[in-house]
């Protein structure tokens, strides 16, 4: 890159091209993000799995509960005999 | 260093929570320099649906390797330097994707860039440059990194970043000027085009 020496004085004396580079301010100021500014989700399990997903804990929740009646009838069932 | 008046502090540490806490520390970090990195991402790559994705993922690698981070480091630096690295192996490997199908005969996937939106002729400026260059042009002129700071950033030394610069100006000064519209007159120097 030593041939751009010249280059490098522009750089350090700033009169470099300010309408290109408001330009190019402008342009890449003008994007934004479209999606809604929030954490990613899944980006931690602790908290988007647990936090964001509540219908995926209720029904997690109703799947321990059907196991743990069905295991606890087989466990009770003898008892009561 | 100079700053965009919407962009975050890129040189500021993490000063108001541990970075590290999952809670506090990174959803503030996330809410600050998403948007800086999501435009530097877009700077890169030239595709806003690409962007949008690469942005996550940075974000998401950042999470990951928050313990390698120094707390005497900018976070805006680290995680620029995450999204650049992000983008360049983008492109690398859709270009990899072009060429592979050319070798073995069929046809290839479509250049989205092309595709998906009508670009400007700043844009089109941008198109010109390699993906390194437009990397150096929007964590400098944008974001407002020192030389130095871009040269961390992009892992080269500061000079390459001030030829990097300066030549992205010239390649889209020389395209902007060959453009029939004209939109901004051609300034010359004793250098020729500046």
């Amino acid at each position: 890159m030593g041939s751009h020496d010249s280059f490098d004085v522009r750089l350090t004396t700033g009169s470099i091209d300010p309408e290109l580079v408001g330009l190019v301010r402008r342009q890449i100021g003008a994007w934004s993000p479209a999606l809604p500014l929030a954490v990613p989700m899944g980006i931690e399990p602790s908290i988007s799995r647990w936090v964001l997903y509540p219908r995926a804990v209720a029904s997690q929740v109703l799947i321990v509960a059907v196991a743990a009646f069905v295991l606890g009838g087989h466990h009770l069932g003898p008892l009561a005999h | 260093m100079r700053h965009d008046a919407g962009a975050p502090q890129a040189g500021h540490p993490m000063g108001r929570a541990d970075p590290l806490d999952p809670v506090e520390g990174f959803p503030g970090v996330y809410a600050e320099y998403h948007a800086a990195v999501y435009r530097t991402i877009r700077a890169v790559v030239l595709n806003a649906a690409v962007a949008e994705e690469l942005a996550q993922e940075t974000f998401m690698r950042a999470y990951k390797a928050r313990e390698s981070y120094r707390p005497d480091a900018p976070v805006g630096a680290w995680l620029h330097r995450i999204a650049v690295n992000l983008a360049i192996s983008h492109l690398r490997r859709e270009r990899l994707s072009r060429l592979l199908p050319i070798r073995l005969g069929i046809p290839g996937p479509p250049d989205l860039r092309e595709q998906v939106e009508a670009r400007t002729l700043v844009e089109e400026a941008l198109g010109e440059l390699s993906p390194k260059l437009r990397a150096a042009v929007v964590l400098h002129y944008f974001h407002g990194f020192t030389r130095d700071e871009v040269a961390a950033i992009l892992g080269v030394p500061s000079g390459t970043v001030a030829s990097r610069i300066a030549k992205s100006l010239v390649v889209m000064r020389e395209k902007l000027s060959g453009n029939e519209q004209k939109p901004i007159p051609v300034r010359t120097t004793s250098h020729g085009v500046a």
